[in-house]
């Protein structure tokens, strides 16, 4: 079984380091290294202070336990391992920005921020200093070389259900170039029995469910922590005529879609469509309001191409969990574009990554800003 | 692999090794009057002598401990209790975390704590002593023999004529001052404290030497054991190590001449890199220890980078999840995080040599050299 078998493999003896959260995938990453001959050092992030969080037997990521897990995966693989203190990094790329993005009315995503600023930067650039060939890290996903155009592209994950390329959009060639997903041509069950196998304690852990620094809480309670109550004020729900219908809690706690936590009177169920920071005000209406066929994307990175300069076709997922589905991609600017797809799509989210892929393989993506007015 | 972190701790000597096994046959308690329990009683005693002579001090006057930090905890504390309320502590913000962090169970049993400052060499002034001595009038100054980080001396011979002179006990920590520094230099203090590990002893055995007439209040209860001042049976076996490391130090004919390694691997690293400082190199400083800062170069990198290659420094201090948080030394000397983070100490012992400083400073300057070429790293200043 090679799990590499479309990329290049890297020559045996290649040094790798692989970043090891203490969960299933990430320590077979590490061990399918080990045990084929690569040179592997492991190395887990301290994201934030986690002396508190010791009890959590089998916690999710980044706990004290899972760190004790990632050690003693190490300890059983017999491979160097380092605990790296990234909690700056991460308060400020991550943490800040998730909240932030809840007072901007927006829905954030953390793992991409977290993938694109501290992993894929800080780590690698770590890696690298210390004299490491690649950075691996336990991602469903495949870093394909392309030998008829002489490139490294990003493609999806072998597992349809795991697939995590969506999370890895902003990479940039360069950086596939050093970076190995051991696991990414895997189905789940195949990591399970790996991690049996190689005898690992973790071969039974259950996935991480949760965003790593708000395990045990509500996002509302993580914000609300933060954030000084008078920003987290109450204000109007109004209809998409902005008409007044009621008093809603703080901004912090809707998100496009959802329907839970609207007490207003009406005849049929009123799900929120937009959140308006500037005006504080949640706008409500039917379900069938929120199926749109157009947005907005900024910040648009592309992983091969440099840039778009006329309409493109592919495909696009509007969040993580969503189905990727037919558009058309059209530039507004260097780093905007407006997508319009096909069939619309149930509560397209400011502040979600929007993913476009051609095939299994990655284009690149942005941020969703606003809803086209198309 | 070369190891080059003997201030964190040191393999166990022969000395150590043989009072261990004669140890492991006696496994009476001290504390027992029939034949067995003399015997363990005996080679307790043995070991109390030897470590009481490798520092010049009376038997009688040294308290056996499970290291150093307790007997640190002990000297702050018992003397804490001692007074009672409104008790005075003057201190340092570079100490070892073991005093570091008894202080703010000092000043919840209503004690006080002031800090002498640190000099960005590492160093205190004993002008600013003399005039804190007078005002704040501690009855108990708490300062390091020698930095475990930085390997900084402070003029303890000075400072305890000044405490003297003020009516006030002295504490050193002593423990990166034995078996480095002539005892002669510390064993004046009130209080002093050592540990095992640091000369070739076992983990887990220390000691503090209290000054006959000192008043303490036991904070370890369970029996008469050290002439009720530290309860519980004894540890035999790491004290029979720690005296049998002592009994060797004692005896060693010819010292390996660490302070000619240190400043080898301190000039070779200078010649060979810009960029690079040397703490408290103006002070003195016990002889086998260089902490140096690498600009541009975090610590954990090079540590991790060196680890790979077979060789064992250390930087800053391990939080709980392992990772390495700077130095609250460092940070006490003024320096800012960000530089503390660039700062990695080598500390030299017994597999030291010339040679094995030669093959260090080589990987450390190419280390670091191609950490910096990587970085494209701009005008590094000297």
């Amino acid at each position: 079984m090679n799990p590499m078998i479309q990329n290049q493999l890297p020559k045996k003896g290649a040094k790798v380091v692989v970043a090891m959260s203490g969960g299933v995938d990430s320590s077979v990453a590490a061990g399918w290294l080990a045990k084929n001959g690569y040179n592997v050092i492991g190395i887990s992030l301290q994201l934030h202070d986690m002396a508190e969080k010791i009890d959590n037997e089998f916690g999710t990521c980044c706990s004290l336990s899972d760190l004790n897990d990632a050690r003693r995966v190490a300890e059983v693989l017999d491979i160097p391992f380092y605990v790296n203190n990234m909690e700056t990094a991460f308060n400020e790329a991550v943490i800040d920005d998730f909240v932030q993005e809840y007072l901007n009315g927006r829905t954030p995503n953390p793992c991409v921020r977290c993938n694109e600023k501290v992993k894929f930067k800080k780590l690698m650039d770590w890696a690298l200093d210390l004299g490491a060939d690649f950075l691996a890290t336990g991602h469903y996903a495949t870093v394909q070389w392309n030998s008829n155009l002489n490139r490294h592209e990003l493609h999806k994950g072998g597992d349809d259900g795991k697939d995590q390329s969506y999370f890895l959009f902003t990479m940039k060639e360069a950086e596939l170039a050093r970076t190995l997903f051991p696991v990414g041509s895997f189905e789940k069950p195949v990591v399970r029995a790996l991690a049996q196998e190689y005898g690992l304690r973790v071969a039974n852990k259950p996935d991480s469910q949760e965003i790593c620094f708000v395990q045990g809480k509500s996002y509302k309670d993580f914000i609300e922590e933060r954030v000084p109550a008078e920003v987290l004020r109450p204000g109007n729900f109004v209809n998409a005529d902005g008409k007044i219908l009621g008093q809603h809690a703080g901004l912090h706690q809707y998100t496009v879609g959802q329907r839970k936590g609207i007490q207003l009177n009406s005849l049929d169920p009123l799900y929120v469509l937009a959140l308006n920071a500037k005006s504080n005000e949640v706008v409500v209406g039917p379900e069938t309001a929120l199926f749109r066929k157009s947005a907005i994307v900024k910040n648009v990175s592309w992983i091969n191409e440099v840039n778009i300069s006329s309409s493109t076709k592919a495909h696009a997922k509007i969040r993580y969990r969503s189905k990727e589905s037919p558009v058309e991609i059209s530039p507004i600017d260097e780093s905007s574009v407006e997508v319009k797809f096909e069939i619309p799509q149930r509560a397209i989210t400011p502040g979600q990554a929007m993913v476009f892929y051609e095939g299994s393989r990655t284009l690149g993506g942005g941020w969703i800003e606003s809803l086209s007015v198309h | 692999m070369i190891y080059a972190d003997y201030n964190a701790t040191t393999p166990l000597s022969e000395g150590a090794r043989n009072w261990i096994n004669q140890a492991q046959e006696l496994w009476g308690n001290p504390s027992s009057s029939h034949k067995v329990g003399r015997k363990s009683l005996e080679l307790l005693n043995k070991s109390r002598e030897a470590v009481a002579s490798l520092v010049g001090v009376n038997p009688n006057d040294l308290v056996f401990t499970s290291g150093g930090s307790e007997a640190n905890t002990m000297a702050l504390l018992g003397t804490a209790f001692e007074i009672g309320q409104g008790f005075r502590l003057l201190t340092s913000k570079v100490e070892h975390s073991s005093i570091r962090d008894t202080l703010p169970l000092i000043e919840k049993l209503g004690g006080i704590v002031q800090y002498i400052p640190i000099n960005p060499d590492g160093q205190i002034c004993l002008a600013e002593l003399e005039k804190l001595l007078g005002q704040f009038r501690p009855h108990l100054v708490s300062l390091m023999t020698a930095n475990n980080e930085t390997g900084v001396v402070f003029p303890i011979p000075q400072i305890l004529e000044l405490c003297e002179k003020h009516s006030a006990q002295l504490h050193t920590d002593a423990v990166q001052g034995l078996g480095k520094l002539d005892s002669s230099f510390y064993r004046g203090a009130h209080l002093v404290s050592i540990s095992a590990h640091k000369i070739y002893g076992p983990k887990g055995a220390g000691a503090l030497l209290t000054r006959k007439g000192i008043k303490l209040v036991s904070t370890h209860y369970g029996g008469s054991q050290e002439i009720k001042r530290r309860g519980g049976t004894e540890n035999v076996l790491g004290i029979a190590g720690f005296g049998g490391a002592a009994e060797e130090m004692l005896s060693q004919s010819t010292p390996i001449d660490l302070k000619a390694i240190r400043d080898h691997f301190e000039k070779r690293l200078a010649h060979g890199l810009d960029g690079i400082s040397v703490q408290g190199i103006k002070e003195p400083r016990i002889p086998n220890t260089s902490n140096i800062r690498f600009k541009e170069i975090a610590s954990e990198v090079l540590l991790g980078a060196l680890d790979l290659d077979g060789i064992c420094i250390s930087a800053g201090s391990a939080c709980s999840s392992g990772s390495i948080s700077p130095s609250h030394v460092l940070l006490g000397m003024g320096m800012s995080e960000a530089e503390a983070k660039e700062c990695v100490r080598f500390s030299w012992g017994r597999s030291s040599s010339i040679e094995t400083v030669e093959l260090v400073a080589q990987k450390v300057i190419a280390h670091v050299t191609r950490i910096r070429a990587r970085n494209g790293a701009k005008e590094i200043s000297k």
